[in-house]
Parts: C-alpha cells; structure tokens; sequence
C-alpha cells in the first residue's frame, strides 16, 4: 500500500485508482450511514477521493491516509448534516437494498435485528452518529476516534456510553423513549 | 449482553461496497477537473481595461491645459503692468513736459518785469 501511496504521488493514475479502490469501501460506508442517502453518500464519498488527489503530497503514509479519509468523510457529513438536515431519510430497508448491504452480510444471523441497529443509529445526532460508526464499522478505539473527529475523549466515551445505553434500551422497548431522552 | 450487542452492531455495521463504477467516475472527475484547470490558465488574459489609461491621459490634458491658461494669464497680467509702467512714463514725460513749459513762461515774465 505504501508503494501505491509513493506512486500515487508521484501521479501514477494507476496507483491512485489502486488507492481508491483499497479505500472506497469504508469511506463510502461512512457517507452513507452519515446521510442516509446513496445519491448524497455516493457525491460525498467522490468529493472526498477529489480532495484526496489534490492532497496526495501531504500524505505520508497508509495509515495516514486512512486517517485522513475517515477524518475529512466525517467531518463533511457532520458539517452537511448540521446545514442541512435531511427531510426524507431512506428507510434501513432502502439503504440496505440500495447499498448491497444484504448481500454483502448475506451470513447474517438476525437480519432484522441488524436493519433495527442500523436504523437507530441513523437515529442518532450527527455527532453520536459519527462516534459510533467509528468504533463499530471502522474498529476504531476511542482515543484514535477523538483524534479524527477532533473531540474530546471524555466526550467520545460519553456518546458511546449513552449510545449503547440507548440502543439496549430501545431494542428491549423499542416504542418507548427516543434517542437521548431519559 | 455487553459483548453481545458489540459483536451484534460490528455485524450490522460492515463496510458496503459503492456501485461498480464508483472508482472510474472518481477518476472522469478528476479527469474534468484538470481539463477545466487546463482552460482557465490557457483562456485569453482578462480584456484590457482601457479605462484607467484614459483616465490617466485626460487628467495629464488637464493639467497641461491648466497650466498654460494660468501662464497665459500671468502674461496677459504682466503685460497690462507693462503697459501701465509705459502709460505712466509717458504721462510722467508730458508732465515734465509741462513744467518745463510753465517754469520757462515764468522765468521769461519774471525777467520782463524787472527789466521794465
């Protein structure tokens, strides 16, 4: 990966559609479960790679770039869901459907009880949200997720903490309290 | 439950896959993007502003025409003085004139009547 990176800087087209291929994955994955919406996801997630091939020089290494691609996806969608929250959210039903997401998990054990998480994550503020597609999707620990969202760690541990709290509350009760209501 | 729900949400939770040309639309953008850097470098300069130039002749005319308006009138000015200075010598020369007139008839009935 790092000699893709060395190439890529060095304007190899190759190298760099190598690197977005490697990486597009997860940063569309994020731009999704952020917007909950594929045409947005799918623009954010190109706008992101577009910024990357400007900024190729900055980057020194692969775990740099990762860094830097799960902190500019985040913020991005965090910024764009503050101004402009969306009206009509896809359903998890749509999402899944849309994203290949069902055929991608096709081993799942409970797919119901899955497409119930990701919509009460998609529930969640943009920056709970974030913490949490962080930890569980991209298996980040918490001090690497404070560093890319550039947040406090006693804030991240708090949303992830209220995060879980609210989500086994829900799924024990799930038309009772919504989310961060106590 | 702890472990349980994390092992649940990681499951849910697994990066999905864009659509197959996502990789080659991100390059066409790319692609477009530098062909319209290309274009902008290369579109003929802004048109020149003729305006300033202008501007900046007229404002020179002006002071040249001032300026000489201003000399023509300081000439126009000392020509007058010098007109005045001549029309006074010329009236100071009659009134020499003059006296040397009156004081010579007054010397010559001063010399008759004593000589009568």
């Amino acid at each position: 990966m790092d000699e893709q990176l060395a190439r890529a800087r060095m304007g190899d087209r190759a190298a760099f559609a190598h690197l977005v291929r490697a990486h597009q994955r997860s940063v569309y994955s994020l731009a999704l479960r952020m917007l909950c919406d594929q045409e947005a996801a799918r623009d954010l997630a190109q706008d992101v790679f577009l910024q990357l091939h400007f900024k190729l020089m900055h980057i020194e290494s692969s775990a740099h770039l990762s860094f830097w691609l799960r902190k500019v996806v985040s913020h991005r969608a965090i910024d764009r869901l503050r101004e402009k929250p969306p009206v009509d959210l896809a359903t998890p039903e749509e999402i899944d459907v849309l994203s290949g997401a069902i055929e991608a998990s096709g081993d799942e054990e409970d797919p119901l009880f899955q497409r119930e998480l990701r919509r009460l994550i998609q529930e969640m503020p943009p920056a709970p949200r974030a913490v949490m597609l962080l930890r569980y999707q991209e298996d980040l620990d918490p001090i690497d997720i404070a560093r890319t969202l550039d947040m406090p760690i006693n804030t991240v541990k708090s949303h992830l903490k209220r995060g879980l709290a609210t989500l086994r509350s829900r799924l024990q009760a799930p038309l009772s309290t919504p989310y961060g209501a106590r | 439950m702890s472990e349980n729900l994390d092992d649940k949400l990681r499951a849910a939770l697994r990066p999905v896959n864009p659509d197959e040309g996502f990789a080659n639309d991100v390059l066409a953008r790319i692609d477009a993007n530098e062909q319209h850097t290309r274009k902008k470098l290369t579109l003929p300069r802004r048109r020149f502003r003729w305006e300033i130039p202008v501007a900046l002749a007229a404002s020179v005319a002006m002071t040249i025409v001032v300026g000489l308006e201003r000399r023509q009138q300081q000439e126009q000015g000392l020509r007058a003085r010098q007109q005045l200075i001549e029309a006074l010598q010329v009236t100071s020369s009659k009134l020499n004139l003059v006296h040397d007139i009156v004081e010579e008839r007054s010397r010559a009935e001063d010399a008759r009547e004593n000589g009568a």
